[in-house]
Parts: structure tokens; sequence; C-alpha cells
């Protein structure tokens, strides 16, 4: 029970912790620029990278992204949820960015030309631990490019609800669709993923991919 | 608040000497000549007239430290400071201070380099030759980051190998 | 049977969470008894777990050094301009408030200073307000096409 209401209290913290980080930053505060980029880091980065699937691209969307946090951090009301206003601007510039550079990638799903995914190369291994740390390393490896394979509306509502763990509402938010079309984005997505691996690895065990 | 001091010291003394000598000439005048000798405003209560006067002197108090910090800081942005406090004096009803609030040059900053104080606008140091903004490849002047094309010469710039320092 | 249907839709979704709870009760009520959703929801669970595992790219530290670098100036501008819109409004009212005393000060001044030097000085200072409400409506436009001017100056520099 302890151990509860120690993270619970740890994670008000954190909200605390970001509400005057965001208050601070609004004052222009560079410390507490500093303390917000680290803090989303690595989500910012993942969403964006989702996205538009090449790390170059991703990175420089990353550093726009943040500059037009600095432009607007004034005009943003602090009611509203951070974690969905930044995911949003983020995500503007990103369908800015596809809209320019690859505007056929939005609407169709676009095999292959995905980089950085590190391919696993099979081991002739008895060695059950290692095999199982290579086998989660592919099955992960093929959900993540299954995932570049799907378009771009459903690995967006994907990747914010399993790898962001966002609420129906933030997603809405961050999308800016009602909850019921980000509903049935979700079951749409899903279906599609699992047609995808259906086809892809008809023999393959469900619990291949745990 | 500290920023607004840290301004206000830049005002030379003269402009708070002249000033102060403005201000007490005007509210003295206004006192003991002008209002004692105006039909209306001679009926007030001293206290009142007083309050008037050395209040509304105020103003030109006022003015006259806004013309010093004119002076002042045009000197330090390296524009023509003679003119501009002319201009922030002549000109009626403060309009020449504003005048000077808008058309001001940035201030210079310190080269990355050399440390040398520099005004905007430089593409490289005079001094240490470090660039200051990225260039175009192709014809040499400043673009800035996150721009897709020359506007000089209408080159596309690279995406990733310009970035600034 | 047609319930089976709808809630056999709901089972992807259930999965990933997303569920009212009592719409999440009806389905877990469901499964409970039906096995074929039952088989279906677990399998749906799976995949939502390997979603949910997938490793986190990070980014390198010299692209988040740098977005913080140009963040830093972009809110320094922006800190710069509100400070900058702020004095303007405090000059133009100081500058208001200023026309406004001059009047009854240079009446006064005109009434019984310089009155010595002409008698006709008595009424210049309804002149005196004339001329400075047209030297503000001058210079007030002036200002702001200059004004107007240096910020498309800026904006392409």
């Amino acid at each position: 029970m302890d151990m509860i209401g120690g993270a619970a209290t740890a994670w008000e913290g954190g909200l605390v912790g970001l509400e005057s980080d965001v208050a601070q930053l609004r004052r222009g505060d560079l410390d507490a620029l500093t303390a917000l980029v680290t803090r989303y880091q690595n989500r910012l980065y993942r969403y964006l990278l989702r996205l538009v699937r090449q790390p170059a691209d991703a990175e420089d969307l990353f550093q726009q992204t943040w500059v037009r946090v600095a432009e607007r951090i004034g005009k943003y009301d602090p009611q509203r949820n951070f974690d969905a206003w930044l995911f949003s601007v983020a995500r503007n510039l990103a369908i800015d960015h596809l809209r320019r550079v690859r505007p056929e990638s939005l609407d169709e799903p676009v095999a292959g030309e995905i980089e950085g995914e590190t391919k696993v190369a099979r081991l002739a291994s008895h060695d059950q631990l290692a095999l199982d740390g290579i086998l989660e390393r592919e099955r992960a490896g093929r959900i993540g490019t299954l995932l570049g394979e799907l378009p771009v509306s459903y690995r967006e509502v994907l990747t914010l609800r399993f790898e962001e763990e966002m609420k129906l509402e933030e997603i809405a938010e961050v999308l800016d669709m009602p909850i019921s079309t980000v509903k049935t984005q979700l079951r749409r997505s899903l279906l599609r993923m699992r047609q995808m691996i259906e086809t892809r690895y008809p023999n393959e065990d469900w619990n291949a991919f745990a | 608040m500290s920023r607004l001091g840290k301004e206000l010291r830049i005002i030379p003394r003269t402009a708070y000497v002249l000033g102060i000598i403005a201000y007490l000439t005007l509210a003295t005048l206004l006192w003991r000549l002008a209002i004692v000798q105006d039909p209306q405003a001679s009926k007030w209560p001293p206290a009142g007239q007083i309050a008037i006067s050395y209040g509304l002197s105020l103003f030109i108090l006022a003015l006259f430290l806004l013309v010093g910090y004119v002076n002042a800081d045009a000197k330090r942005r390296g524009m023509r400071y003679v003119m501009w406090t002319f201009l922030a004096l002549l000109i009626p009803d403060g309009i020449g201070i504003i005048l000077y609030f808008i058309l001001r040059d940035p201030l210079p900053k310190p080269c990355p380099g050399c440390s040398v104080l520099l005004k905007k606008g430089f593409v490289f140091c005079p001094h240490c030759g470090t660039p200051l903004q990225p260039t175009c490849p192709q014809c040499g002047q400043a673009v800035e980051i996150g721009w897709a094309n020359c506007p000089h010469c209408g080159t596309k710039l690279p995406a990733h190998p310009l970035r600034a320092a | 049977m047609k319930e089976h249907g709808k809630l056999r839709e709901q089972l992807s979704l259930a999965a990933a969470g997303v569920l009212a709870p009592d719409d999440e009760q009806r389905v877990l009520q469901h499964a409970a008894s039906c096995a074929e959703c039952a088989a279906e929801l677990e399998e749906w669970r799976l995949l939502a777990g390997s979603l949910r595992r997938l490793p986190t790219p990070q980014p390198r530290g010299e692209v988040v050094e740098r977005a913080i670098a140009r963040a830093a100036m972009r809110l320094n501008e922006e800190i710069e301009q509100r400070a900058h819109r702020r004095l303007m409004i405090s000059l133009v009212a100081f500058a208001w408030i200023v026309t406004l005393a001059s009047w009854p000060v240079f009446r006064w001044v005109s009434g019984d200073v310089l009155v010595w030097i002409d008698p006709r000085f008595n009424h210049m200072w309804m002149c005196f307000a004339v001329v400075t409400v047209f030297l503000w409506a001058t210079g007030g436009l002036a200002a702001v096409l200059l004004a107007q001017r240096r910020q498309s100056e800026r904006r392409l520099a």
C-alpha cells in the first residue's frame, strides 16, 4: 500500500513539476526549457519517427517542434493538457513535411524504406536465453516493420495508444478528431495489423508475437 | 523588473541634472507666476496649486530622462546619436521618442570566436572570420536554418549539413 | 446471436483498453461464456502486448542539444518582442498624457508670462492645442507606417 501511495505522490510530483516547468517556460526560463526537452525527448522522437519513418527527418522535425513550442508557449492555455498540445504541434509539422516531401505516403501503405531497423542474424545457438532474446528482438523487429507499412493514420493511432499509452480523450485531442472516430480508427488499424500478420506469417503461433 | 532597472542605469547624469533644473523651473514658473495670475486657477486652494504645478511638471523631468536614455542607447547601438537626441528632444509630445524606439538598431552581440562586439547582420566576424550565420553554398549569402531554398540565388539548400554550430 | 456479432467487433478495443467500464464489463462477461470470443480476445491481447513492448528509438545527443539551442534562441526572441510591445504601449500612453497635460500648462504660461510680450498670446493655447492634434495625427501616422516597414524588413532579413 505504501508503494502505491509513494508512486502516486511521485506521479503527482511529476505533474506538479511539469506544470511549474511550463509556467517557467512561459516566462522565458531556459532551465525549464532544458528540463522539458529532456523529459519528452524519447517520446517525442519516437512519435515523429513513427510518422515520418526516416530518422534524419525525425531529427529535423524534433528540433522544429521545440522551436515552435518556444514560439507558441505564450499562447498556450495552461488548463490544456500539455502532452496533447506538444504532440499535436509535432504532428502538424510532420504532416506538413510529409505533404511537401512525400505526398503519396500520406495515403498508401508503403513497403520498405525504413532505416535504422536492425536485422537480427539467425544463430544456430542452443542457448535458450540468447535465443529468446534474439527471438524477442526479431518479433519486435517484425512488428515494427509491419507498423511501418501501415498507412500514416493507422500508425499514428496505434503508436499513441500503445507506445505513448495515451487515453482516448488525449488521442482525440492530438489528432483533432471526435472520440468515436478515434475508436473506429483504432479498431481498423488493429484489424489491418492482424490481417498483415496472418498473411505474412500464416503458420506462426500467436504466442510468437507476445 | 530588474531588467528595467538595468536599462535605466544608462541614462547619463547630465540628463538628470538638466531634467531637475527644467522641472524646478517650470514648476516654480507655473506656481508663482502663471497660476497666480490666471483668473480661474488663482482661486484654487494653495495646496492644489502647488500639487498641479509640481505634479504636471514631473512630465518634463520624465521627458528629459527619456531623451537622455535615447542619447545613451543610440550611442551603444552605433546609431547617429546626436541626430536622434535632437529628434527626441525637439519633436513635441514624445513622438520623437516613440519614433526612436520603433526604428532603433538591434544591440550588438559578441562574436562567439573572439568576443568582440559586432553589429547584427554580419555573416562573418571581421576580426577572426568565425561564421556567425549559416550561408548558402552557392552564393555565400546568409540564410536561416530550416530554409529549403536560398532567397538570393534560388539554389536548393541541403537540409542537414546547414546547421548552425 | 446478434449480440455476439456486435460484441465481437469490440474485442480488439477491449484488448486496447479503451472501452468504457460498463462496455468492457459486457464484453468480458460474454467472453467468459463464448469460447470463440475468448480465444480471439486473447489474440488481440497478445498483439496489444507486443505493440506495447516495441523498443523505443532514442534521438542522438547532439540532436537534442541543438533542439535546446535553437528553441532557446527563439524563446529569447519571443520574450524580447513581448517586452518591446509593452514598452511601446507605455510610451504611447505617456505621450498622450504629456499632450493633454501640455494644454493647460501652455495656457497658463502663455496667459501670464508670454502676455507680457504680446497680449494676443492669451488665446495662443487654442492654436497650440490644434497644432498638437495635427502633429499627433501626422506623426502618429508616420510612426505606424515606419513601424510596418521595419517589421517587414526584419522578417525578410
